[in-house]
């Protein structure tokens, strides 16, 4: 509705009379105040004799009264203004307040004040005040008709100012300073002000508002935009010069915006009381807002003021939104003491020197604030606090539960720590080791390292334990049984468990090398007995029954058998190597290395075999017996259990290359921590053993080419050999051979002892500090939500309810909206209670233990719980927050997008904003 | 009027429907406001009114409350209660002719209200007073024109709710051929006739003649809730 169909009378916009198109309200008021029934003909009217004075013509009539321009003859010949009261008053009191002024308003003497000569009654009765004939315009329009740009306007205020200084200095308070009574005529090219109606406000006792603006039936007369809030107050009397000062303020106002502080539409809508109420309490908008919210007016303020509506809107910032401002405070003890003061800052201003007024302190406007949003600052205030003690209650929980945790783990971590440490003493590795894994990985420290790596060592069983030494030995492939040779020419086969199979004298010389067929049901041995002719020896290792001797035209130091168990190779210290088909035990070719052989060692398929000796590793062709490859360097060769990868070592160096025979390339080096004495292909996993001279057993993954574990194995280890199902590892030592269990040595890979330190799940600071950092932000955001609400702008919603009102809706959705909003905040209260208490009780969800994500779902359910909250205040504001706060949530929970729960939060929310803008557009259609 | 509609003769019945048909807007206004939609809202009026007509309704009228405004929204309030016996009236009306009301008239009347946050009672209110003032605005033209008068009172008609800006009694007096005085004169005569008239119709409306001054009251009491 726009503001053409208000009426000007008394701002109703109820039409009666169809096309009469007059007001009900005023119409109704009429009817009940019927005119005399005789015609006023008492009223003046031009032409008409009052006293000494003609009058000419009817000059204005306002509620009050009529203004006649009149003609005196005596004793001088003027021009007059005679202003002739109408509504009923008591002449002589009128007159007599009038006499008891009129010694001051006679005293005042200013070129920019009109006199008033005289007071009298006329011959009906009414009391009427001769004053000097202004023939000038209201200084608004004078300045807009004149394009007056801001400095002259604010030069042109000074004159006014100075003139209600010069009366404030006699004593006499205008009371109705506005622009109808501040006249502005060229005098010289000058513009000349002047200020009529002076001292007439206190002789018409103008008492309170009520008697000023209404009449009885409520109808507006006067002009509320001008009035001061003490005017405005019902029951003050105690009006001085500052309720001038605030006049003032609102003409410079609309002088510098073209608008006064608050629109008279609004106002003459708004009922009686609403006015005096606007008027007491309401802050007037900042010159800039106000000018903002003029919307297409603007620009034609900003014209009359001969600029655009930049440089206006940038001249009425600073300094002189202050000044005026200052003018405008609610609390006259805080506007200007003197209209001089206020003059003072202006001409200050024009002058670019620094001036007295300045922004309210931040304390004084709080203040305010609150005092005008008490309510809605308690329950803000409420949230917050809430959101603040659950916070803090939810972070000391925290605290303490992690305190309480860590105290606990600390103390099982001593208690196992010393259980551990009596079972090593009782050489009980295993149980000892399960113990140490069960101590938390925070806590883990050297003493808990010195045990693990004691318990490593312990882990090491004692399989056999000899007097005599060991020449070598060989694991079966099946079963885990382990041969041994030894100087005497005796060789033993010892069970797992370590008793002894089998134990039978197979050469008269030392043992040089064993094998086990694949199936491990054959052993071969090798001596360097010179007695008894050089021959592989092949015996069935359950009944300890020589089954075969391969003739060797010279000594043999080393056997083995193919995989297939098909063939039996053999190494002799001169330099040659045998091939036997050992079924058929003839020979199948010989090779000449040119030095000793130390070992040799069939690939997997069989279709190739290489040699050691002096440095030196040979791959030759099965069963060709051709040179296929030479290394340098290599102290031990073997082929690993997949069949394409050799080993080599050089002989004292601590790197183990890991090559692909067939291609030739080198796959990975494998750097220890001393010499390797001895190495060990895992047979079943992609893992190679490396003995060291200084006693360590490492155990590298050859898939990647990383250290396992090391195990402790001593000083002396002499050959290292993997069980047949990959688990064990053998090591023979000088009188003795030992087990190791690789399986249990390996930590678990979270665990690995020496690395669990970085990725170490224990809360830090940082994590907590970050936690409480979410919780901050949620709660700033909350705040800020709320602050907006409370800051709502009068421009924003002007320009927001212009949009809104052209949306088509229906008279069904309004009905919709109202039960949907009180559907929306019951249910909002119910599930922000059990948000608070979720979150008081700690039962958060907690998605995972990455802080960052912990933290955005934090923060999203924070939002969620103040968004329900808020919005029970402020739907729109509320449901935003909320929303914000599903999307947050979601963000790092896409689970919780289908959560029954977080699904009625996020409905409730767009419930919310759906109803208040449905209810918002309602709104924007009544407004005016 | 209220009098003799309730005396159950034919002559009363005459001044119910008379007053029906002057006052049926208000009734449709607040049928609508209270959530109907256009087509039902209209039958629902005719229905209303009909029952009203056959049971000779104002025989039911409290003669202590008084006022016929006051009555008719009770009466409706409680027609629109028992909505369910709706159907049944329908067949029971079906032999009364129904009242020649213009609808698009009273749903432009309707719609030219701003309703926000105001209630069905108070809207009925205001658009009771909007009828009563649109009666005796008619009226008054009616006299006017009836004497020859009628562009006096086009001219005049805006001095009814007061006085105007400065000089326009000299611009009428002049548009009017007629001197300042004389369009003053003419000016009080209309206001003082018009307060006359309004008195008169309430006072068809309400019981008591001590009571037309607190009807106007009310009625301005409910134009200023706008």
């Amino acid at each position: 509705m726009n503001e053409a169909e208000l009426c000007p009378r008394c701002g109703s916009r109820l039409k009666a009379g169809g096309d009469l198109d007059l007001c009900a309200r005023c119409l109704l008021a009429a009817a009940l105040e019927p005119p005399a029934p005789h015609p006023p003909a008492d009223l003046p009217a031009a032409g008409q004799q009052i006293g000494a004075y003609r009058l000419v013509r009817l000059l204005g009539e306002g509620g009050m009264g009529m203004v006649f321009l009149a003609e005196q003859e005596e004793p001088i010949a003027r021009q007059v203004a005679l202003k002739v009261i109408k509504v009923g008053m008591d002449t002589h009191a009128v007159l007599a307040r009038f006499q008891s002024e009129q010694q001051a308003i006679a005293l005042m003497d200013h070129p920019n004040i009109a006199s008033v000569y005289e007071a009298g009654a006329t011959a009906e009765g009414r009391p009427f005040f001769v004053m000097e004939f202004v023939p000038g315009l209201p200084i608004t329009d004078y300045c807009d008709q004149r394009r007056l740009n801001t400095r002259q306007r604010l030069e042109l205020f000074l004159k006014v100012a100075n003139a209600v200084q010069h009366a404030h200095q006699k004593g006499i308070i205008h009371r109705d300073l506005k622009p109808s009574n501040i006249l502005v005529m060229d005098f010289d090219g000058e513009p000349v002000p002047k200020i009529i109606d002076f001292g007439l406000a206190r002789a018409t006792d103008k008492k309170t508002a009520e008697q000023t603006l209404f009449t009885e039936v409520g109808v507006l007369i006067g002009t509320p935009e001008y009035m001061s809030p003490e005017q405005a107050s019902l029951g003050v009397r105690d009006v001085d010069t500052r309720t001038d000062i605030y006049s003032l303020g609102v003409l410079l106002y609309e002088l510098l915006v073209g608008a006064v502080p608050f629109a008279s539409n609004d106002l003459r809508a708004a009922g009686y009381d609403e006015i005096l109420r606007i008027l007491r309490e309401d802050d007037p908008p900042r010159p800039v807002m106000r000018f903002d919210s003029l919307g297409d007016g603007a620009d034609q303020a900003a014209a009359c003021r001969a600029t655009d509506s930049r440089g206006l809107r940038r001249e009425l910032r600073g300094d002189l939104e202050w000044i005026t401002l200052k003018t405008l405070e609610k609390d006259r003890s805080r506007r200007y003491a003197t209209v001089a003061d206020l003059a003072v800052d202006i001409r200050r201003q024009l002058a670019g020197e620094p001036v007295a007024a300045a922004p309210p302190d931040p304390i004084y406007r709080l203040r305010k604030f609150a005092g005008r949003h008490a309510l809605q600052l308690a329950a803000a205030s409420t949230v917050f606090l809430a959101l603040l003690a659950s916070l803090a209650l939810s972070t000391a929980y925290y605290l303490r539960s992690e305190y309480e945790r860590e105290s606990s783990e600390r103390r099982h971590y001593t208690t196992y720590l010393g259980a551990a440490e009596e079972l090593l003493l009782q050489r009980q590795a295993a149980p000892a080791r399960e113990l140490l894994l069960a101590c938390a990985p925070a806590m883990r420290n050297w003493e808990w390292r010195h045990l693990w790596s004691q318990s490593e060592s312990g882990s090491a069983g004692l399989l056999r334990r000899v007097e005599e030494p060991i020449e070598t030995m060989a694991v079966a492939a099946r079963g885990g049984a382990v041969a041994l040779g030894f100087g005497t020419g005796i060789v033993e086969v010892v069970r797992p468990e370590g008793t002894v199979a089998q134990r039978w004298q197979a050469h008269q010389g030392a043992v040089r090398g064993l094998a086990f067929s694949p199936d491990g049901t054959q052993l071969a041995s090798v001596s360097g007995d010179p007695g008894g002719g050089p021959a592989v020896r092949v015996w069935e290792v359950s009944a300890s029954r020589l089954i075969a001797e391969l003739p060797a035209p010279f000594q043999v130091s080393s056997v083995a058998y193919s995989p297939g168990g098909r063939l039996i190779a053999a190494g002799s210290m001169d330099g040659d190597a045998i091939v036997w088909e050992a079924s058929g035990r003839t020979r199948l070719f010989t090779v000449r290395t040119g030095q000793p052989v130390d070992g040799v060692d069939f690939a997997q398929d069989g279709s190739a075999l290489v040699t050691t000796g002096r440095g030196l590793a040979q791959l030759w062709f099965v069963p060709s017996g051709k040179l296929r490859r030479l290394y340098r360097g290599a102290a031990v060769a073997t082929f690993s259990g997949g069949g394409v990868l050799a080993i080599t070592a050089a002989a004292g160096s601590t790197e183990a290359r890991i090559r692909h025979a067939r291609a030739d390339q080198i796959r990975g080096v494998l750097h220890t921590a001393s010499a390797i004495v001895s190495a060990a292909f895992c047979p079943r996993r992609s893992r190679v053993a490396l003995a060291t001279r200084t006693g360590g057993l490492e155990i590298w993954s050859t898939d990647y080419y990383e250290h396992l574990v090391t195990l402790h194995a001593g000083p002396g280890i002499r050959q290292l050999r993997f069980t047949g199902e990959g688990r064990m590892l053998v090591g023979l030592y000088e009188k003795e051979v030992r087990v190791w269990d690789t399986q249990a040595a390996m930590p678990p890979p979270e665990v690995r002892p020496g690395v669990e330190e970085g990725s170490s799940s224990a809360p830090s600071v940082w994590s907590i500090f970050r936690k409480m950092l979410a919780g901050g932000i949620a709660v700033l955001l909350a705040g800020g939500a709320l602050c907006a609400a409370l800051f709502r702008r009068r421009a924003w919603r002007a320009a927001i309810d212009n949009r809104l009102r052209r949306i088509p809706v229906t008279g069904a959705s309004l009905r919709a909206a109202r039960a949907g909003r009180w559907a929306a905040r019951m249910i909002g209260a119910l599930l922000a209670i059990f948000f608070v208490v979720m979150a008081i009780g700690e039962a958060m969800p907690r998605p995972s233990h990455d802080d960052i994500r912990y933290a955005i779902s934090f923060a999203g359910f924070w939002l969620m719980g103040a968004g329900l909250i808020l919005a029970c205040i402020w739907e729109a504001w509320g449901g935003l927050c909320a929303l914000a706060g599903y999307a947050l949530f979601v963000s790092v929970m896409p689970l919780a997008a289908v959560n029954p729960f977080f699904l009625t939060v996020a409905a409730l929310s767009i419930l919310h904003l759906a109803c208040w803008l449905r209810l918002r557009i309602e709104h924007a259609r009544g407004a005016p | 009027m209220i009098s003799a509609a309730g005396g159950g003769d034919n002559g009363s019945a005459q001044a119910m429907n008379d007053l029906c048909a002057a006052y049926w807007s208000p009734v449709y206004g607040f049928i609508r406001r209270k959530g109907h939609s256009r087509e039902e809202s209209e039958e629902l009026t005719q229905e209303f009114f009909a029952r009203m007509l056959e049971h000779g309704g104002l025989t039911a009228a409290d003669r202590q409350r008084g006022k016929f405004r006051s009555f008719l929204l009770a009466s409706v309030s409680n027609f629109l209660a028992n909505q369910w016996d709706r159907a049944t009236a329908r067949k029971r009306g079906s032999g009364v002719p129904t009242l020649p009301l213009d609808f698009p008239v009273g749903e432009e009347r309707f719609n030219r209200e701003p309703c926000n946050g105001v209630t069905p009672e108070t809207l009925f209110e205001r658009q009771w007073a909007l009828t009563l003032l649109g009666r005796v605005l008619d009226r008054l033209r009616d006299e006017h024109e009836r004497k020859g008068q009628g562009a006096l009172f086009a001219r005049m008609n805006g001095f009814l709710t007061g006085e105007q800006e400065r000089g326009s009694y000299e611009s009428m007096a002049l548009d009017l051929k007629m001197s300042e005085g004389a369009a003053r004169t003419a000016v009080h005569r209309l206001r003082h006739r018009y307060a006359e008239l309004v008195r008169e119709e309430i006072k068809a409306l309400v019981s008591d003649p001590n009571e037309v001054e607190g009807e106007i009251r009310c009625l301005l009491d409910a134009v200023g809730r706008a």
